[in-house]
């Protein structure tokens, strides 16, 4: 449920696995490369990776590394998925290495920058990408920090037998590094206690499946529809989890469907800094907050994706009849975005959208009945100056409203309408080029959420 | 798109960083006596250096200018080894007139010391950048066109403490900034991208 007001956690959001763990800032950049060293062997070895246009990429000699430190910095022409999902969840390789060796979260930091740069001139045969490096080092620093929370609330030292092993295994794509190192010192069997201050004071799971229809691509008009499926979760809450750290709250979105490219929609975004500007005990609380945010959207009828900054306020309006109001209201610097236009990209090439810094909004309202969120409305507005591809402004709009009707306390059903509109204006004196995608779902969902725990007894 | 056109390192860059390192290891390696410095609090630096700027873009051969670099840094601590700030970095080639190129630009910069009790820190940041540049696509006039991007930078450097509060720094850096598609002499560039590697010495403060 959303806490009463002035409501504290007494467990503080840490994810730093002991008290104060040493720091091996050399092993961690050797680990780091070890993720490059050992990404490129799998896909040299054992997947064989070649696309059309760069043939073997993964093969690579002493003399790929001289033409690549030679020729410099270029925009590639890769996937929309290729750049801006899997990117992403490399750099989340780099960033754990910090933090499985003792660094704190802006110590790691660092290392995706690292970790990429040297993938991009030795990991890969392409000449090194500019786009890469943001991707891989802002999406890794995002992702890598929430896996890192999240392995050890899937984990449980204490369990035994089947549950174990399952638990063990779920934890292995978010923290892999941390999973080899179980087995290896025996800690994945063995029965002890958990690390003390890994629950962030509440946490909020949300499932979906459902249909969905939406524009085709290409065509306009045409309609489609599929099966959808969503995961949302909310780690921790900005008014039970006192700002310590930076992602001590976060959000993270993944929505799947059987209609072109399987994975939708991901967005995560987690405060990097936080102050409350009100009482504790008020009904009404302000907390200025600073967060970054990756966002992912790949619909048969647009693309949009990019790393951003955002700054603004996150305000609730507890228990006025049984209903409890949150709003988010952020200003974004977006470091680098992507999306999709028809003169988008480069010809010849497997990219179709433009790269480029830009500024937006995000404004959110959320209302909850008891602990099930009734309603949520979201309005997202962008606009990119194009660096790469054709040179062109865009300005996107992507409002959306949910609705969700409680059959028990934590079961209902809902529906979604959204709605993305771009328009793009070229230089060149070429004419504007608006598209417009509606989009809805119908679902069934399943909503959970943990408040505040007791304090653990000491050991 | 992947540029295919040919371009040379000059060999004034590699020397320079190469001296820098050396100086940096030499550094490092010598005395161990001053206190730990303050990084908990305010932090600002401001340092000048000489810069070397090479343009490429993917209808362009390559070209090269030296200039200076000054560069103004501020912000705070938010761990013992971690600094987060806002750096201004301005570029001017040393050619005057028509052909004066610029690169100015404004990061968020973080800066780390991996290692708590020494002075060497690796500094990483990105931002927005204006550049007024001459890329020399093939078939345009000679001239200069402004464009404006995202930049990335990178870099090492050594406070050498004069005072718990005030330090010297070595520091060696590049900028990596994406200007987009430039129309220049009638000719459109490509994918512009500028290279500012810069080698200076800075005052801190904090």
């Amino acid at each position: 449920m959303v806490p009463a007001p002035g409501a504290r956690d007494t467990t503080r959001a840490d994810s730093t696995r002991a008290a104060s763990p040493r720091k091996h800032p050399f092993r961690a950049v050797l680990l780091a490369s070890g993720v490059n060293v050992f990404v490129n062997r799998i896909d040299a070895w054992v997947v064989n990776a070649h696309d059309s246009i760069d043939g073997y990429f993964a093969r690579v000699t002493p003399k790929s590394w001289r033409a690549n430190i030679r020729q410099g910095w270029v925009w590639d022409g890769d996937n929309f998925s290729t750049n801006m999902f899997l990117h992403p969840i490399q750099g989340a390789g780099y960033f754990r290495a910090g933090r499985a060796n003792g660094l704190n979260f802006w110590e790691s930091t660092p290392l995706t920058f690292l970790g990429s740069v040297e993938w991009e001139y030795f990991g890969e045969t392409t000449f090194p990408s500019l786009n890469d490096v943001y991707n891989t080092a802002f999406g890794g620093i995002v992702l890598g920090e929430v896996t890192w929370r999240l392995a050890p609330l899937v984990r449980d030292n204490r369990a035994r037998g089947m549950g174990r092993l399952l638990r063990e295994l779920a934890a292995i794509p978010l923290d892999p590094n941390g999973s080899v190192r179980r087995l290896l010192t025996g800690d994945a069997w063995r029965a002890y206690g958990n690390p003390r201050g890994s629950y962030p004071g509440a946490f909020e799971w949300q499932f979906q499946a459902g249909a969905q229809g939406e524009k085709a691509s290409g065509g306009a008009g045409l309609r489609q529809g599929s099966a959808a499926f969503l995961a949302e979760m909310s780690y921790g809450d900005a008014f039970v989890t006192p700002y310590a750290q930076p992602f001590d709250v976060f959000t993270a979105r993944l929505r799947a469907s059987t209609a072109g490219a399987y994975i939708r929609e991901m967005r995560v975004a987690g405060r990097l800094y936080a102050r409350e500007l009100t009482d504790t005990a008020s009904s009404f609380r302000h907390v200025f907050s600073v967060a970054l945010k990756l966002e992912y959207e790949a619909s048969p009828a647009y693309k949009y994706g990019g790393q951003s900054l955002n700054v603004g306020f996150v305000s609730g309006f507890f228990g006025v009849r049984g209903f409890d109001l949150q709003t988010v209201l952020y200003a974004e610097g977006i470091m680098l975005g992507a999306v999709d236009a028809p003169r988008a990209g480069i010809a010849g090439t497997l990219r179709t959208y433009d790269f480029g810094p830009g500024a937006g909004f995000d404004l959110a309202v959320k209302l909850r009945l008891a602990t099930f969120p009734v309603l949520t409305a979201r309005w997202h507005g962008a606009y990119l100056h194009t660096v790469s591809g054709s040179p062109a402004d865009h300005f996107i709009q992507f409002p959306s409203i949910e609705v969700r009707v409680p059959l028990t306390r934590s079961f209902g059903i809902g529906g979604y309408a959204g709605w993305f509109h771009r328009r793009s204006t070229h230089a060149a004196g070429l004419p504007a080029e608006t598209m417009s995608a509606p989009e809805v779902r119908a679902y069934l969902v399943l909503n959970t959420r943990r408040g505040p725990l007791p304090p653990e007894p000491e050991p | 798109m992947m540029a295919t056109h040919k371009v040379r390192c000059a060999s004034a860059v590699p020397r320079a960083l190469g001296a820098a390192a050396l100086l940096l290891g030499a550094l490092a390696t010598g005395t161990a006596a001053a206190q730990t410095p303050a990084r908990r609090s305010l932090w600002m630096d401001a340092g000048l250096g000489i810069g070397y700027l090479r343009l490429t873009c993917a209808n362009c051969s390559g070209i090269a200018a030296n200039g200076a670099a000054l560069t103004v840094t501020a912000g705070g601590g938010v761990t013992q080894n971690v600094l987060l700030g806002v750096q201004g970095q301005q570029w001017q080639s040393t050619t005057t007139g028509a052909q004066r190129q610029q690169v100015r630009s404004i990061l968020a910069v973080v800066q780390w010391y991996p290692w708590r009790a020494m002075r060497f820190n690796i500094r990483a940041g990105t931002g927005i950048v204006r550049g007024t540049v001459a890329p020399a696509a093939a078939g345009a006039q000679p001239g200069t066109v402004r464009g404006t991007g995202v930049v990335i930078a990178f870099g090492v450097g050594y406070d050498i403490l004069l005072s718990k509060r005030f330090a010297v720094a070595v520091q060696a850096a590049e900028q990596i900034a994406g200007l987009g598609d430039l129309t220049v002499g009638g000719v459109l560039a490509n994918d512009v991208i500028a290279y500012v590697t810069r080698v200076g010495v800075a005052l801190v403060w904090r």
